[in-house]
Order: structure tokens, then sequence, then C-alpha cells
């Protein structure tokens, strides 16, 4: 029998190259940018391409699907996009607070704090798209061990001006977005992360995702991102996002880094279905000289460029500034990397109200244009009419801020949607803010851990001309009119007796009889008037 | 059916009998009666016991329950800290520029900017804030310092903030504090486990600085403050640490909580801090700078305060001593309370619920420095970092005895409710007996001749009790108690303080005894008079009673310590309250309540700082003696002057 | 005071508006309308919806049994008396297989029909007939043909054809046979343990193999269940364990303990199981070991290494492992014609965990399909009887459990789940006379009902205000405010009554 297998391999190897063979691709790519401020921003990206494939029609789901055979693609996500018939998906979970004036513009737009996850989805299904976006979280919320099933109606909206679809759409699809700033990402997350790559561990540039080291860094996030590139193919996208900082790291405080120093891992070989895998180092732009060891493979005007390639092993690529004892830290007041800054704060010492405001600063010479988006909890509520725009020195200009839609909230049930298009004069700071008021809750809508408030998604901002430079700003935390739950029985028992009490009383007045009594002092003599007049 | 009807019937009947009527209502008298003969007693029992009961909150025997750690997360002094003598000796760089700065007395911006400097060059995000307040006494202007590190990994919604003034809440330099935040700065920023945003908050003067910084940061507006808008921001502030090192060794730290308006942190957090202390850097914690009467200074610091016409043995006796120490720390936290002060800094974090301590070292010539509050900084920071929801576990409402002991608040509570009680008794008593007078008539009503007695007798009759001209002496003496605290408040008025106190004094007392000349006529007080109508004194005196009481029940659930002062003042002094035998007499009584009433004046500083304190922290109590206090205590005057 | 008061001249009471019995009477009963109109919806929003099941029903269908009468001609040629031995000893052996089948046969009832001609019409009927002219035992659709040499094992051979998870040596293989599910996913995984390693197999056209070498059976089975066919190829799998190393002759070969396949499966590193269906897997995996652990070996409990290459991992798939030549390139691609032995192989493990019985020793099949409708007949007829057992414990015990937690919600959805499955089971008894298929039709949907009903959320969610709680927070409200109401309404009622009386005298 062995024998026979021999033999028909021989046949097999034979014939032409494997790759003929198989209608999909992986492409691996890592970046490395290291930052002004002595930081340095990894961008994983790991992409299967599934040739000549296009989403399952949602009209198709009440009949029996295709057998599906994946080669390089997971199969595990493969199913779930076919289930659903997910026509575009993008998932995030990122753990910090992406600070944008000193680190610049992420790779991967989606840096909100915690969980977020959009899809747009085919509309004509047997099944509501409501049915299907719950069961898509549960779905991911499994795969990668995250706690999405949070993401319910209160949380849903759908933002189509602010997340429109990456991809193409093959028929009339509709949005269901939702963000979770209390999720925080965490090892259990990335391990099923890895087993969805062709090559998790031990090879490519994937074997550098040690999560010790990921975990440690300053900011780190994970991305799933599907689309369908009409007439190309179904694309799926992993993501791997990390700020870490060398010189928190480093003993004398440099800002020298090598793959080990930072991921105490190298590239040990290259994954052997990868069709291409590169490492992109950015240097930053600063006039100290530096030394990038080793010669990287092609050298471009800003970057350098090295190929993992079946012959590499144990790669390991470090940059060292010779010259510099010691990094001193820039001045991050003089110069912000991003266009606009912004700081959304939520203020007020009652329970009961509190003020939002949003300031924004432009650090251009050029007017900005850009879409506000505000998805809040209807735990939440805006007072619209309160609502000012002032410019420097508070002088009001609402002109800078238009065509507004907004979708109030539901109490218990909806959040609030408010999008908005502001115009940022140049160098100019903006200041928006407007009152809100803070719902009472029914006690069993508040959470186990009641004394620690309400997370609140961040705000996004979208520049009308480069949608690709969304910004998120940092999650809110709100304290909500909360209840002594300590002794809960307590409290409904005295309740209690208190209504009781005047239940008592008020009830005695309305029917007590009052009848005219004359006292003597010995019993006997006493005589009811009221009795002598009925008799 | 009908048997049920039956028994229903005869049950009802009998609850219907008239007999029973009537036995309700004799019993009813008895009662009353009882109460009303006893009236005297009861008072006087009951305020004997509020006052015995207050004396008795420091007694080592009433006891008091051991603190304890109530929050899980806390999990304090559990980990092992990293706070070397490298640090140390960054700090003590630190304090040689700060000393060089004080030195060539460097005005606040220069501070600020040096601040900026420093965190800058650690990477940390840093800006100034310039404030400037404006109150009666004048304006003071200064420069706020303040950095926010990021935390790895953390979303920014939560913050601890590490707080020093320039002053200390001794009069003098807080430079060690200082330069121990700026160490941390440092030393905290190199490690990955913070969970929450660390502010650093270097704040100018002693307590304004903090005041404009902290009320920017939760945007509360104050028309007499101008103060730049916050650049850098950061979530919600859970707990704070405020740190004040004004010798140049401790050794021990003390602990100080009171903030304004008589509010106290949570206890888990005093809790932690000591256990942290102790178990992490050997740093004996103590209640202010009381020493512990056990070792040697605390116990003579405890000697001094007993008068020396005490025997030596019971001088000596270790209950006494400590005692005298219990007594010592509840007097100082009920000081600060009734007045509404804030002990440090930290006080001012409360009112926008906030937990936080000032740590003060204790100056002393060792052995502890730098090295000791920085591992006891580092470790609690780390224990507040734990906390996954705002402290509510543990008490809000206690009393301190010792750094190691409490009283739960229904152990103080009634102390001070007793005496209301008294008071209101007093107060319903008088009410009663202006509504009714015994009179002697010789012939008996329709009712006597009934009951066939022919004798003369005397009875009770009922007489009208007129409360408008009562009420209205009442509003008067309120209205010209804010009249009072607009004058006191005023500019001007602070300007010459010292040559005006005096005059303003005997003015308001005057008043009342002018406008008693004028209208005396008006109110002639014939014993004919007196059958009908109830005499304006008694109504007067039950009215301001019941207000009194009123008063001091109802602040006794806010701030105890509030409630006992009122308590104090109030309950010996209304009690005794009456219209004497001769006008000369109420006179002199008068002159009594009157000193009571308005003697404070003449404390001119305290005036000053109360004044301050409401103008710019918004502390009630000016405003209390003033509208409240002041004119109660005329109103218990103007009872003495009335006719009988 | 306690001296005699003056009383002021006294006003008749009961002469004031308020005082008067009417108004107080309306006031009376104003409060308890409230308090009755309030009670149907406090009722409503404190109690749960809590349908009656139908026990009875429930009852009766647990003690009925299927029953499959079955008819087997045997044909002896000519001589019938002969036949009627035949008759006999295969009653008589099918008996004793009952006897230790431990229940599982107990509803097949055979009749045999010995002699007599049949009309070829009639196809439910087995027949058995013993001619001269084969050599060996042949059994195609219902027929058994079996050489007269060998007469003697005829009753074995017919008895082993009616009992169900036969292997071909005539032993039961039950424990390998996953449970009944009207729907299976069948995973193919191509497993590299390490594709970087140097050799792998980087792609498989699994699809053409499926086709050729498992479609006719999937269309077979079609009355039993509906199939899903996935399959992926992984490029990292390790073994959790170190396969020992053992010098054979001249080469060095990796052996697989029989301990080491029981944990093969490394699950914590592999990813087979797919999240999105709640159907069972059955998995069929072709390892490719890396350089290192080549050649891979199974071990016989000698630790010598057998010839095969594949094992069964009892209701969970298969496994076949395959060994790369060192002559191979370094990434290669498998035909069809590679995968073909491998896919023989999966067929055959298949079988087995679907539980079809092998044809009994010596007997061969000259059917174009692989599987005959005898051998089928047999699988149908156990898998209705273990539905229906199945699904009548099931209702059994949501019948239990509803009457234990007397807080448990029974909502439609609940109910008319157990409905249906009981009227999905009354069917199959009714129709297991004649057709084991439309049994077990029926039992399938018996048991899905029952299961789902089983697994309703519906049923977990509990009472939200239950009784104690109710005591513990409504006495001290309703205990106080009930007692005046009730004082007052008798003593109104006295007065009324007491009234009533003085007008009449």
């Amino acid at each position: 029998m062995q024998w026979l297998f021999l033999f028909s391999i021989a046949l097999a190897t034979c014939s032409a190259s494997w790759a003929a063979h198989i209608d999909e691709e992986y492409n691996e790519e890592l970046v490395l940018r290291a930052l002004p401020n002595g930081k340095l921003a990894a961008r994983f990206a790991f992409s299967t391409l599934l040739k000549g494939t296009t989403p399952r029609p949602p009209t198709k789901l009440s009949s029996d699907d295709a057998s599906q055979h994946y080669t390089l693609f997971p199969l595990a996500l493969g199913q779930l996009l076919r289930e659903y018939a997910v026509t575009e998906l993008h998932l995030t979970l990122n753990a910090g607070k992406w600070d944008y004036d000193s680190w610049g513009y992420p790779d991967e737009p989606g840096v909100g704090t915690g969980a977020e996850l959009w899809t747009w989805m085919g509309d004509g299904a047997p099944t509501s798209i409501d049915e299907r976006w719950k069961a898509i979280q549960n779905a991911f919320a499994g795969l990668f061990c995250a706690s999405l099933g949070g993401m319910d109606t209160q949380r849903t909206t759908s933002p189509t001006r602010a997340f429109p679809p990456t991809g193409a759409m093959p028929h009339n699809a509709r949005l269901r977005h939702a963000t979770l700033p209390a999720e925080n990402v965490c090892t259990e997350n990335l391990t099923p992360f890895l087993k969805l790559l062709p090559c998790p561990a031990h090879a490519g540039i994937a074997a550098l995702l040690a999560p010790h080291r990921v975990f440690d860094a300053d900011w780190h996030g994970l991305g799933v991102h599907v689309r369908w590139r009409a007439g190309v193919g179904v694309e799926l996208v992993l993501t791997v996002q990390a700020v870490m900082d060398p010189v928190r790291t480093s003993v004398e405080g440099k800002r020298d880094w090598s793959l080990r120093s930072l991921f105490d891992r190298t590239v040990p070989r290259a994954c052997p279905v990868a069709s291409s895998s590169h490492i992109k180092v950015f240097p930053p732009s600063s006039a100290v000289a530096l030394a990038l060891t080793p010669e990287p493979f092609w050298k471009g005007a800003a970057e350098a460029v090295y190929e993992v390639s079946q012959d590499t092993s144990d790669l390991d690529i470090a940059m060292r500034w010779p010259e510099e004892a010691k990094f001193t830290h820039p001045d991050r007041n003089l110069s912000s990397l991003s266009d606009f800054s912004v700081r959304r704060t939520l203020q007020g010492t009652t329970q009961t109200h509190g003020r939002l405001t949003v300031v924004l600063r432009n650090n251009r010479q050029t007017e900005i244009q850009t879409l506000y988006l505000e998805t809040m909890p209807w735990h939440v509520e805006f007072y619209l009419h309160t609502l000012t725009v002032t410019c420097l020195g508070g002088k009001p200009c609402d002109h800078l801020f238009s065509n507004m839609t907004y979708i109030p909230p539901v109490p218990h049930a909806k959040p609030a949607l408010l999008q908005a298009v502001l115009t940022l004069p140049p160098l100019a700071t903006v200041r928006l803010s407007m009152n809100v008021r803070k719902s009472f809750l029914r006690y069993t809508e508040h959470p186990p851990d009641a004394q620690r408030g309400w997370e609140l998604p961040p705000a996004v901002f979208i520049p009308v001309d480069s949608a690709a430079r969304r910004m998120y700003t940092s999650p809110l935390l709100v304290d909500l009119p909360t209840p002594d739950f300590s002794m809960p029985y307590n409290v409904i028992i005295m309740s209690c007796t208190l209504i009781a009490l005047l239940f008592g009383s008020l009830f005695n007045l309305f029917t007590r009889r009052f009848v005219v009594v004359k006292v003597y002092e010995d019993v006997a003599r006493t005589v009811d008037v009221d009795d002598t007049k009925r008799k | 059916m009908p048997s049920l009807a039956v028994r229903v019937r005869s049950r009802i009947r009998s609850a219907l009998s008239s007999g029973d009527n009537g036995a309700k209502v004799r019993r009813r008298r008895k009662l009353t009666a009882a109460l009303w003969s006893n009236l005297a007693i009861l008072r006087v029992l009951l305020l004997v016991a509020g006052y015995a009961w207050m004396l008795a909150l420091p007694s080592p025997q009433l006891g008091g329950s051991e603190t304890y750690i109530d929050e899980n997360a806390l999990q304090p002094a559990q980990v092992n800290t990293y706070w070397s003598w490298g640090e140390v000796r960054r700090a003590d760089d630190y304090l040689a520029e700060l000393e060089a700065l004080r030195d060539r007395n460097a005005s606040s911006e220069e501070r600020a900017r040096y601040f900026v400097d420093e965190f800058t060059k650690l990477g940390v995000p840093a800006s100034t804030q310039s404030y400037s307040i404006r109150s009666s006494l004048g304006v003071s202007r200064g420069v706020n310092a303040y950095a926010i590190y990021t935390a790895p990994r953390a979303s920014g919604t939560e913050a601890i903030v590490i707080s020093a003034s320039w002053l200390s809440l001794t009069d003098g330099y807080n430079l060690r504090g200082l330069s121990t935040v700026l160490a941390l700065s440092a030393f905290l920023t190199r490690y990955s486990h913070w969970s929450k945003d660390l502010i650093f908050v270097l704040s100018d003067s002693h307590l304004d600085g903090m005041h404009a910084w902290l009320s920017t940061y939760h945007g509360s507006t104050q028309s007499n403050m101008q103060a730049d808008e916050l650049e850098l921001s950061s979530g919600v502030i859970w707990t704070a640490l405020n740190l004040d090192y004004p010798g140049h060794s401790f050794s021990h730290l003390g602990i100080f909580r009171e903030g304004l308006n008589g509010r106290l942190p949570n206890q888990d957090l005093l809790n932690s801090v000591r256990v942290i202390a102790h178990h992490t850097a050997g740093v004996p914690v103590i209640l202010y700078d009381h020493f512990d009467s056990s070792e040697w200074p605390g116990r003579q610091d405890v000697l001094k305060l007993i008068p020396s016409w005490v025997p030596q043995p019971i001088r000596e006796h270790r209950d006494v001593i400590e005692y005298g120490y219990r007594a010592k720390n509840v007097f100082r936290q009920m000081a600060y309370q009734a007045r509404g002060r804030a002990s440090g800094a930290h006080g001012l974090f409360h009112q926008y619920r906030i937990d936080a301590v000032t740590l003060f070292a204790v100056p002393s010539n060792g052995p502890h420095g730098f090295y000791a509050l920085g591992r006891t900084v580092e470790s609690t920071l780390r224990t507040m970092n734990n906390l996954l929801e705002r402290l509510h576990a543990s008490f809000f409402f206690y009393i301190l005895t010792t750094p190691g002991k409490f009283l739960k608040i229904g152990m103080y509570l009634p102390s001070a409710v007793l005496v209301a009680v008294a008071l209101m008794f007093g107060g319903m008593g008088e009410w009663v007996s202006a509504g009714w007078v015994e009179i002697v008539d010789d012939d008996g009503g329709a009712d006597a001749k009934e009951s066939g007695k022919q004798q003369k007798q005397k009875r009770w009759v009922t007489r009208s009790r007129d409360v408008v001209p009562a009420l209205g002496i009442m509003i008067a003496t309120h209205v010209g108690g804010a009249l009072l605290f607009l004058i006191l408040s005023s500019r001007w008025f602070i300007a010459q303080q010292a040559a005006l106190a005096l005059p303003l004094m005997l003015l308001l007392a005057a008043i009342p005894l002018g406008v008693q000349l004028i209208f005396t006529d008006a109110y002639p007080a014939p014993a004919a008079a007196s059958s009908t109508a109830a005499p304006l004194s008694l109504l007067l005196k039950a009215l301001t009673l019941c207000l009194a009481s009123t008063l001091i029940s109802v602040t006794s659930v806010l701030n105890f310590s509030l409630a006992a002062l009122l308590a104090v003042v109030f309950g010996a002094p209304l009690s005794l309250a009456g219209a004497p035998a001769s006008p000369t007499a109420g006179l002199l009584r008068y002159v009594e309540y009157a000193v009571l009433a308005l003697g404070w004046l003449a404390h001119g500083a305290q005036v000053r700082e109360a004044v301050w304190q409401w103008e710019v922290l918004g502390v009630w109590f000016a405003p209390l003696v003033c509208v409240v206090y002041a004119p109660i205590m005329l109103q218990a005057g103007i009872v003495a002057l009335l006719p009988p | 005071m306690s001296d005699t008061p003056v009383t002021p001249p006294v006003k008749d009471p009961s002469s004031l508006l308020f005082e008067q019995p009417r108004v107080r009477r309306t006031i009376l009963a104003s409060y308890w309308a409230v308090i009755i109109l309030a009670v149907p919806l406090w009722w409503s929003t404190t109690s749960i919806e809590r349908l009656s099941l139908p026990v009875s029903r429930v009852s009766t269908n647990e003690d009925k049994q299927l029953r499959f009468p079955l008819r087997v001609h045997i044909d002896v040629g000519q001589s019938p008396d002969n036949a009627h031995e035949v008759a006999v000893a295969v009653q008589e052996r099918f008996t004793a297989r009952k006897e230790r089948s431990l229940g599982k046969l107990d509803a097949v009832e055979l009749t045999l029909v010995a002699g007599e001609a049949v009309q070829p019409s009639d196809s439910d009927m087995y027949r058995v007939s013993i001619s001269d002219d084969i050599s060996h035992p042949l059994q195609y659709e219902r027929r058994l043909a079996v050489p007269s040499s060998l007469t003697s094992q005829t009753p074995d051979i017919v008895a082993s054809l009616f009992t169900p998870y036969t292997s071909r040596g005539s032993q039961s293989f039950e424990h390998i046979v996953s449970k009944y599910s009207p729907r299976y996913r069948l995973a193919f995984t191509l497993l590299n343990e390490d594709a970087a390693s140097g050799k792998s197999v980087v792609g498989w056209d699994v699809q053409e193999a499926v086709s050729r070498h498992l479609s006719p059976i999937l269309r077979q089975m079609g009355v039993l269940h509906n199939f899903t066919v996935e399959s992926q190829v992984r490029f990292y799998a390790p073994l959790a364990f170190q396969p020992d190393l053992l010098m054979v002759g001249d080469e060095t070969l990796h052996g697989l303990t029989q301990e080491d396949l029981k944990v093969f499966v490394n699950s914590a590193e592999w990813t087979l199981a797919s999240s999105v269906s709640n159907d069972p897997v059955l998995h069929f995996v072709l390892f490719v070991p890396s350089v290192s652990h080549t050649p891979l070996r199974i071990l016989d409990h000698e630790l010598k290494p057998t010839s095969s290459n594949a094992f069964i991992l009892p209701q969970w798939g298969g496994i076949v492992l395959l060994s790369l030549p060192s002559d191979s390139p370094s990434s290669s691609y498998l035909s069809e014609a590679a995968l073909s032995s491998t896919f023989n192989t999966f067929r055959g493990q298949l079988l087995k965990l679907l539980g079809v019985s092998d044809l009994p020793l010596g007997v061969e099949t000259n059917a174009t399909l692989p599987l005959t409708d005898w051998q089928l007949d047999t699988l149908y007829r156990q898998r209705a009887v273990e539905n229906t057992a199945g699904s009548k414990e099931t209702l059994g015990s949501i019948v239990r459990l509803v009457d234990q937690i007397s807080t448990m919600p029974v909502g439609h959805g609940v109910r008319g789940d157990i409905e249906d499955s009981l009227d999905a089971l009354e069917k199959a008894y009714a129709v297991s006379w004649n057709s084991p298929t439309q049994a077990l039709g029926n039992s399938a949907k018996a048991l899905t009902h029952a299961s789902r009903a089983f697994f309703s959320p519906g049923m977990l969610a509990l009472l939200y205000f239950p009784a104690e709680h109710k005591y513990a927070v409504y006495t001290p409200l309703f205990a106080p405010v009930a007692v005046p109401l009730v004082v007052t309404a008798l003593r109104e009622f006295s007065a009324w009554s007491k009234a009533r009386r003085n007008a009449r005298t």
C-alpha cells in the first residue's frame, strides 16, 4: 500500500507547479515606522485572496450552500462569511488610546479603543439583516474569544456616511456598526487570531508575534478586514498593529531597536505558501545619523525593504543611532503629525446633567473639512438646542457646523446618531459643546460593576477629502445615578414600610368616624353621645 | 355565613362600644398628664445624656471598631516596589534646583515653566495653567503645572492624581513634596502596568492653585475666578494622593483627610495607605501630626493638655492619657468638619466624588526620607491602580479615634439627636403652656352645675396664640443676619475690619433694644390680656427652640461635627432662655445672649478666613453662622427682653 | 389639665359632610375598587407563562415499541423440506442473536416463508436462495444466494445480515458509530505537521476525489442523512507528543503506539472544528508528518510497525498518515489519482462511522452500487429504533423536569415542539409495519423536535419574581395596608346592617 502511495506521489509531483492548481493567494507584510518621539509603530498585514469568488447572494440563504474547499483561506472564517452572506466585514480589537499628535495616522484606520465591528450585508434574505448581524457577533465572539455579544441593538447604528464600503457591492447592501469601548484585548484573542494564518507561529513574519511582547506595547490592536474586489475576488486581510517604546524598555534610555529586542524573536524562515513577504522599515525624518542592519534588499526614498525568501534564516533587522548616547524627547507641542487634533471631554459634577465638549485644533495652514460622527447610547441624551460652536476667544461661529443629520435615541432600545460636517479654518481652534442629560436606569439595567460607570463609544472624524484618515477620540466614562446595591432588600423593605405608614394614616383620616364622647372619671357613668343619638 | 356574621357583628360592637372610647381618651390624658408634669426633668435628662455621650466619644471604653479593608480589589501592600536609591538621588537633584528657585524667589511662571520642561525631558506631555481668583481679601494669582501620562494600553477613561502644592499645609514650602512628585513622574512612567492615566499636578500656593485646576478640569465655572483652559485632558479621576513634605526628613506619615463642608474620603483609602506605609516602607502612620500616646512625644503632648490641678496618679493613668489622645484626634476632626474646612489640598477633591488624602511627612530629624515616601506612594498608586470601580465598599461617615480605630455613624449620631430632641420637647412644652392659662372663678360653668359641685375652683382656659409677631421677629433677625453676612463679605469691611468689628457688633446688638423701646407701649402687658392672648415671649421661645432642634437634627446626618457644634452652643443657652422677673435682669440676660450671638466678630482672623473660604471654596460655615446661628441666639436674647 | 375641662358647644359630627356614611363608604369602596382592579395587572406582571404539557400522551408512547415484521423467503430449489430445515435453523440462529443483542433486535420479527414460489413483484421480501451454480455467497438488493456447499453457513450469514453494526468478522463496532443526526458535516483536512520544515503538501484535488469516491455512498445514504462537505489545508499542526524513534532493519522510522493514537488529535493547536453550525462533524484528516518525523508508521501492541497507515477515532472521524518519500519536492500537490487510495480508506472509515454493517465474511456483491438494500434496511431499522428510544427518553425527561421545577416557564414553542415530536413518533409506530424508511424519517423528526424542545432557551429564563422574593418584599407592604382596609370594611358593614335593623324596627 505504502508503495502505491510513493508511486502516486511521484505522479503528482511530476505534474506542473502546485500554484497552478490553487486559485488562492497569500501575501504578508510588516511595516515598521520609527516615530520622532522614539516610539516604533509596527503593522503586520496578512492578506489572503480568494480568486474569482463572489460573496454568497443573500437570496440564496434558504437553499443549501455549495460545499466549500479552502487551501489558504481559513475555513472557519470562510464558513461564517458564507453562512450569513456577508459582503464586507471589519472587526478591530484594540487596547489603548492612539495618540494621533505624536504617532501620526495609523496604517489601518480602525484604531478605536475596544472592539469595533461593522459589516455590509446584502438585503433580501429570508432572515432579517439584524438577525444575521446578531448571529455574526456571536460567531465572531466564539471565534476570537471576545465578548462581542454586548453589541446589541442598544449600541448598533448605521452611519453610512462615515463607514462607506471599501470594496464593491454586488447587491444593495446595508451597514451595521457597533463599538464596545470597554472590551479589553489580550492573549486569548491573539491565539485564535494566529490560528487563522497559513503559517501561524514558526515561519514567516507571523513568527514575530509573541504575545508577551506584543501585549507589552504602548498600544496594540488586531484587525480582520473582509471585502469583495469586483473581478478579483474576496480578500481577507488580518492585521496586527502595535506601538512599541524602545526607550522605555532600554536600560540607558536609547531608542535603538532590533526585531529581537522588540519581539524577542527573529524571522526564522519563510512561509512556504506565501507568494510575497516583505518587511518595510521607515526611519524617522531626523538629521541624526542611523545605522540599519542588515543591508536591505531594496532601498527607497523613505523606506528600506527586506524580502523574506526561502533562503532567509533568522532575519533580525536592527536600527541604531550610534552618535546618540541617550534619547532626548522632542517637545510635542511644537509639531503635531496629524492634520488636526481632537480633545473630547464630558464635564459636569452632577449625576443628572453634564456637558460634552469637543475641542478641535487645525494644525495645518489649509482649511480642513471633516465629518463628525457621534454614536451615543441612550443613557446619555444630547440637548441639541444647547449645541454651541465657538472659535478663538469664545465668539460663536456656527457656520463651521453644517449639514447635520441626527437620529434621536429610543430610551432602553436604540442609540442616538449624530453626523455633521465641520469646517476647520487654518490653524484655528474650534470648540463644540452641548449639554447632555444622564438617564435614570432601571435597576436591572445596571451592570454588575455598577459603581464603575458607563463607557461611551469614541467619536469619529473622517476628513472629507481623505476618508482613509479616520480619527477616533478616546472613549468616555460617565457616572449615571447609581443606587447602593449593597443591600437592596433593606431598601425595598424600608420603602414598603414607609408607603404602608403613609397609606395607613391617610386612610384612617379618610374613614375615621368622629363621635362626641363625654368622659367622667368613673367608667360607669360614661355615655356615648353618639349612641344615644342613634337610639 | 350567618354564624360568621354574628361573630363579626359581636366583635365589631365590642370594638365600637362607647365605654371603650371613654377609656381610650382617659388613657391618653393620663399619659399626656404624666409627660407634662415630668417635662422639665425629661428635658434635663435628654440634654445631660446628649452631652455625656459626646464627651464619651473618645473614651477607650467606648472602643470603636478596628479599621479594615473592605474592597477586595485593592490588595494593599501585595506588590513588590521598584523605587530605588537611584530615584532618591534624582529626587535630591530636583530638590536642589527647586531650592535654587525658591532662594532667588522665582515667579510662579518661572517655576511652572521649569516643571513643564522637566516633564517634557521625560517625554510626558505637560502644560501650565495660570489663574487668578478674586475675593474680598484681595486677588491671588498663580500658575499651575501639570503633566498627564497616558498609561499604555489603557483607554484613558480613568485617572489617578498625584499632586503637591508649592506651599505646605504647615506654613512652609513643600519643596520635597514637589521633588518627590517630579521623581515619581520620571520613575512611574517607566512601567507599563498602569491601567489608569497618571496626572501629576504641581499646584501653585496652597489651596487656591489646586482649586483652580480642579474646577477647570471638571468644567465648573466661578464668577470670581479666571483660569486658563486645560490643554491636556484625561478621564474620570477616581482617587488622588496629595504629598506634603515640608521638613528635611520625617519620622511618621500623618494622614489628613477632611474635605470641604465636612466631606470625608472613603475609609478604604486611609486604611490601605496605613497598611502599605507600615508593611512596605515600615513607616508608622498617625492622624494629623498627633503622635501615638503610647510613644514618648505623643505622651508628653497629651500630658500637656491635661490641666495641672489634676492629681498626679490620675494624670499618669493609662486610660486618662489614652482618652486625652483620642479626644485630641476627635476634636481635631470636628474642628475641621464643623467649620467645613479642608485640612489640606486633598480636601478640594471630595466635592467631585474623588477620594483623596494628604500624606503629611511629619517633620523631624530622621529616620525616613524620599526612599520611604517614594515606596509608600508607589505601592499606594499600584493599589489604586487595581480599582475596577469607584471606592464604594467602605465607610464614608466615620470618626477616627486612633489610626486603627473608628466610630461608626450609629455610635456618635444619637448624641446630637438627643440634644435636638430635648430642645424640641422644650419648644413644644412652651407652645402648650402658651396655649393654656389657669384662672380662678367663682361660678362653675354649666358642666360644673351638672356635676353638682358648688364651690370655687381653678380651671384651665385656652388663650389665643398669635404667632405672627413672633414669626415677624424671627424673620427680621434672620434678614438682619443676611445683611450682616453681606457686610462681612464686602471688601471695605474686610479692609478696616479691626476698626469696624466692634461698632458693628454693638449696632446689631442694639437694634432689638431700640425696637423694644419703641414698641414697648404697643405691646402693653396687662394681666387681663395674658388670660386671653399668649405672651409673645413664650411663643417666640417655643418657635426658636423648635427651629434650633430641627436644624440640629437635619444637619446631623449631613455633617455630624457641625450638628454637634450647634447642639453644644444651642442646647443649654436656649433651654435656659426665658422671661426674667425684672426688666433689668432681662437686659443682663439679653447682653449675655448678644455676646454669644455676635462675640465671634471680635476674632478678626477667623472671620477673614471664613469669608475667604466661602467666596473661593464655597464653604458654608460663614453664611451659616451669620444667617442661622447669630439670629437664633438673638431671638433667645429678645425672649429675655420681652415681658413675660 | 387633669381637672374637668370646659367642653366647647357640642356639634353633631355626623351632620358634617365628610362624616356622612355615604361619603365614607364611597371612599372605602373606591380604595377596594383600585385594589381589585390592580390585582390582575400585578398577577400578569409577576407570573410566568407555563402551558400544560401532554403528559398522558408522553407516557402512553413511552411503552410503545417499533415493530418490523420481515418476511424471508427461502428457496432451496427442488427440496422444500430441506428449505424448512434451513428456515428453522435461521429462525433459531436469529432468536439466539436476539437474546445476545440486548434488545437491539427486539423490533425485528422474522417470518420465514419456505418452499413455495413468490411473485417477483413483492420487492420488500428478503430472498435467500441456495443454488449450485455459484461458487461463493452473493448478496445483491434484498437477495442472498448461497452455494449449496455452504448451506450450513446460511443461517449465520442471514442472521448477521439482519444485525446492525456488524463488521466483516461479524463482531459489533457499535462504539465507533457516531450518534444519529439528520445532517452531518464531513470535514476533510490536509494537515502538514510543519510545512516550513522542508517537505510539504500544499494542495490536493479534494473536490474530484470526493465526487469520485464518496458521492455514490452519500447519494445512497440520502434517506438517512444529508451531508455538507468541506475541506481545508493546514500548514502547521504540531503533534502534542513525540513519536518514538525506532530502527527496523536498516531504516529508521517514527512510530505511533496505540496510546499515541488515542491522543493523536492535538485539539489545542489544530483548528479543525468550525464554529458555524451545530451539526455533528465527521473529520477526515490526511496527516503529512514533518521531515523530522518521516516516515511515520503505526505500531501494534508489540511495538512492531503495521502495514496500515490509517486509523479511526470512534465517533470523531478517520485519520490517514501520508509520509512523503525522500525524493519528493519541497512542496507538492496531490492529484486525484494520488488521493484515490487515501479516499478509499476514508470511505471505509465513513461507512463504519455511519454504522453500515459490512457484508458477512466471504459474502460478495455484484451490485453496481456500493451498498445493497439489505444492508441499508438493517441500518434504517436500527437508526429508527435508536431515534424512537432517544426521543421517548428526551420527552420523558422534559416532562419530569418541568414537573420538578415549578418556576420553569413553558412557552408555546416548547409545547409545540413536544406535540410535533409526539405526532412524528406515533406516525413512526404506525408506518413501521410496512416501510422502514418512513419510520426512520418520522423517528428522526421526533428526535429533532424533542431535543429542540429540551434545549429551548425559553425554559432557562427563570421566574423574575419567585415566591420567596414576593413574600420578602411584599409582606411589609401588603400586611399593614390590608389590615385597616379589612377592619374598616367590616366595621362599615356592621354599622350599615345595624342602621338597617334600626330602620326596620
